[in-house]
């Protein structure tokens, strides 16, 4: 299992949005500055927080926090 | 319609008194020979004289009704009152045609007219287009003997009002939420399935605690001589089957392209495309003699892109079953009888459980609508496909799929 409010951290200090706002059904439909520039630095702090190798298709599969969710713990596990 | 020269047409009406008055009120011609007996006497006429016209009323009625009937246009007429008719006269229209030009379809007819005592009171002649009707209705073809030989003694006699659906593969997913969907609608359904009776029968006692009407009956769809009993017992018990709605499939399996053989396609032919075929083969016949029939074939939005790898064999038996439906719908259509495929994207079943969740996640969010298709979603369009009002929506492949394809 990853750490959720880890995830939701660094979220909210990329995409600058109160931490309340971020949930699982966050995606760019509902966050404005999540935009292709800040999915490229949330890949990038992602990785280096949680210690993984993501690949361009993991990056292009992060359409949604769930997706964030489910493609981590699959890094993980 | 067919005319001779020499054909001939009779019909009488009473010139009532009341019928003169209204005359009299509508045309504003209040002309006392018409109105007053005592005027009509003074003049020389026993009775009160009707308006002539009356008796062009009654031959309007005759050439746009009777002959040659509706469709007709009144082109022209000539007329001569030979003798008075009074109130209360009877008098007999006869109408014989003179000719008929089969280049512009039409004819002329003499038309006279005669009182109770055999005299003429009115001759002319009249000419009149018969239009013919434009191919904008649906067609039903009057005589059942068109239709082939083959047709079986048991599927002669309806023994339902009620229409009858077949929905192979229906004890789970989407041909079991198809069976919910047109049983609500009314429609007495067959729940086929192949294995899993229990499943089976779970969905028919849903639809009839429901209030609807459901049976199920077990056959291997890829298997002619199960296909051909399920027939003769759905034949037998309601004489008749108007939908067929055939999602069966085999469980699926991923092989890649290069290493896919043939009998891994065979598989999934024998059930979508053979099976199609043994359905309409035993059903159609039966549709032909009700001029009403529906056959619906799930296909898969595999179809119109390029299929995940993997789905070789199942995408060719799929592309093979579309290839069918665009033929049949070509050749049947004129007899009531539509063919249409619906095809969805990924949708959650038992059939998808393998399918791992990301993959899952991944289409709906890149789906506009940010969701997979449901079963719902399938057996809505299906139920419109299946009702009369979609005639006109034939060798269709409808993309259910939420987006562009």
């Amino acid at each position: 299992m990853i750490n959720f409010n880890q995830l939701k951290r660094i979220m909210s200090d990329i995409l600058e949005v109160s931490l309340d706002n971020i949930n699982e059904d966050s995606s760019p439909d509902n966050i404005e500055q999540w935009d292709s520039l800040s999915h490229i630095k949330l890949v990038m702090a992602i990785e280096a927080e949680f210690e993984v190798k993501l690949s361009p298709e993991d990056m292009t599969d992060m359409l949604s926090v769930k997706l964030i969710k489910i493609i981590l713990e699959q890094k993980i596990s | 319609m067919e005319f001779n020269i020499g054909d001939e047409y009779q019909e009488k009406f009473i010139i009532s008194s009341e019928v003169v008055d209204k005359f009299a009120k509508f045309s504003q011609d209040y002309n006392p020979m018409h109105t007053d007996s005592n005027f009509a006497k003074n003049h020389g006429y026993a009775h009160k004289v009707s308006h002539g016209v009356i008796q062009l009323s009654y031959l309007s009625k005759i050439i746009g009704m009777d002959f040659p009937g509706a469709g007709a246009i009144w082109l022209n007429q000539t007329v001569s009152w030979l003798k008075p008719v009074f109130v209360d006269d009877e008098i007999n229209f006869v109408l014989t045609i003179k000719e008929y030009s089969t280049s512009t379809n039409i004819l002329t007819l003499t038309t006279e007219v005669f009182n109770q005592n055999k005299q003429k009171v009115m001759i002319g002649l009249a000419q009149v287009k018969m239009t013919i009707a434009l191919s904008t209705n649906p067609q039903k073809l009057n005589k059942i003997n068109a239709i082939n030989s083959k047709v079986n003694s048991l599927s002669k006699k309806q023994l339902s009002n009620k229409k009858v659906a077949l929905v192979t593969g229906a004890s789970r997913g989407i041909g079991e939420e198809i069976a919910y969907k047109l049983a609500s609608e009314n429609y007495i359904v067959i729940v086929n399935y192949k294995k899993n009776k229990e499943l089976a029968n779970k969905t028919v006692s849903s639809i009839i605690s429901l209030g609807g009407t459901a049976v199920s009956i077990c056959a291997d769809i890829s298997i002619e001589d199960e296909v051909n009993l399920m027939a003769k017992t759905i034949l037998k018990k309601w004489g008749r089957c108007d939908l067929i709605i055939h999602g069966a499939t085999p469980s699926i399996k991923s092989i890649k392209a290069e290493e896919t053989s043939y009998e891994d396609i065979s598989a999934y032919l024998d059930v979508y495309l053979k099976g199609a075929i043994l359905l309409v083969n035993l059903f159609l016949p039966n549709m032909k003699i009700n001029q009403f029939g529906r056959f619906v074939f799930l296909g898969t939005s595999y179809l119109y892109a390029t299929p995940p790898s993997g789905m070789a064999a199942y995408v060719c038996a799929k592309e093979a079953l579309w290839g069918y439906t665009k033929a049949l719908s070509n050749e049947i259509a004129h007899n009531g009888i539509t063919v249409n495929m619906v095809s969805p994207s990924l949708t959650v079943t038992d059939l998808t459980t393998d399918v791992p969740a990301r993959i899952k996640e991944v289409e709906a969010f890149k789906n506009p609508t940010r969701r997979l298709v449901t079963t719902s979603d399938i057996a809505n369009q299906v139920l419109h496909l299946c009702s009369e009002n979609s005639s006109y929506i034939n060798g269709v492949n409808l993309p259910i799929t939420a987006k562009p394809v």
